[in-house]
């Protein structure tokens, strides 16, 4: 992704302007000019493999072992499909991935964010409360939060020195 | 990632009839692209069979979107009194299963044989 970080700038600026609460606190802790994976995606269920691979190919390029990456993946899947779902709800829009490695502290820090109106389904079989409830238990830390203007989800995960250098400091 | 192709997950289903049971046999990964297809065909199965298994040892990956396709299944056989059984082992199902604490509603098991042992 770092060899398109000068086409995606600008709007990667607008983005990070547009964040607010926990997941502002996580784009100014872990800062935008170390590597990061920064992806603008339609939300459509079809892109769901390919925001996977992506996923799995950058935490393991950090070193994360095979678990927490595969917990990284199923988490922010989880946060795209419910964007897709209940953020759009059908309508075209698009879901705006961030992750990157706080420098400090080594954690992995991701913010899934969206522009649709949150809604429930008339008759919501309760999947979309199961979806969080394993964001839940996935991540180590977990938090969402739905306004007007969209629903943001932060996701972070302790990750050990030696599990991680490719976010050494 | 807008310019890449376009490739969906490769989901492959198999279902195979033996006295005991109907065998459904499922890889590859199940999210809410390629979830229709699954439900399809344990749907079809199920209505042909009193006792189902689903394999899911080769799957590569499941969400709560699969996981709500095993559900509904297994609330449509406890309503016609048939029986659901899963097939998980040790593969990439189990920890979303586990996570979402459906191991304590689906009846999991560690391979084929052992779910039509029981």
């Amino acid at each position: 992704m770092r060899d398109k970080q000068s086409r995606t700038t600008h709007s990667m600026r607008d983005w990070v302007a547009s964040l607010s609460g926990t997941a502002a606190d996580v784009v100014a802790e872990t800062g935008t000019d170390r590597p990061h994976l920064y992806a603008r995606v339609v939300a459509s269920a079809t892109q769901l493999a390919r925001v996977r691979a992506r996923v799995g190919q950058w935490t393991a390029g950090l070193g994360m072992d095979h678990e927490q990456v595969r917990d990284v993946v199923l988490a922010i899947d989880e946060a795209v499909s419910n964007a897709v779902e209940h953020g759009y709800a059908g309508r075209a829009g698009m879901v705006t991935l961030f992750a990157a490695c706080n420098e400090k502290s080594g954690d992995v820090q991701v913010i899934v964010s969206d522009n649709g109106a949150w809604r429930a389904p008339p008759a919501d079989p309760g999947s979309r409360g199961r979806g969080l409830r394993m964001m839940k238990g996935l991540a180590d830390k977990f938090d969402i939060t739905k306004d007007r203007t969209g629903t943001t989800v932060v996701l972070g995960w302790h990750v050990l020195a030696s599990l991680r250098p490719g976010c050494a400091a | 990632m807008a310019d890449e192709l376009d490739e969906s997950p490769p989901l492959r289903c198999g279902v195979e009839t033996t006295p005991d049971a109907t065998i459904v046999t499922v890889s590859g990964e199940i999210d809410m692209d390629t979830v229709t297809d699954l439900t399809e065909i344990m749907t079809n199965a199920l209505a042909r069979a009193q006792r189902l298994v689903v394999d899911l040892t080769g799957v590569s990956f499941i969400d709560s979107t699969g996981l709500r396709a095993l559900v509904d299944v297994h609330i449509e056989a406890s309503r016609t009194a048939r029986d659901v059984k899963l097939a998980v082992g040790d593969g990439q199902a189990r920890r979303p299963i586990e996570i979402s604490g459906l191991d304590q509603v689906l009846s999991v098991h560690d391979s084929v044989s052992s779910a039509l042992a029981r």
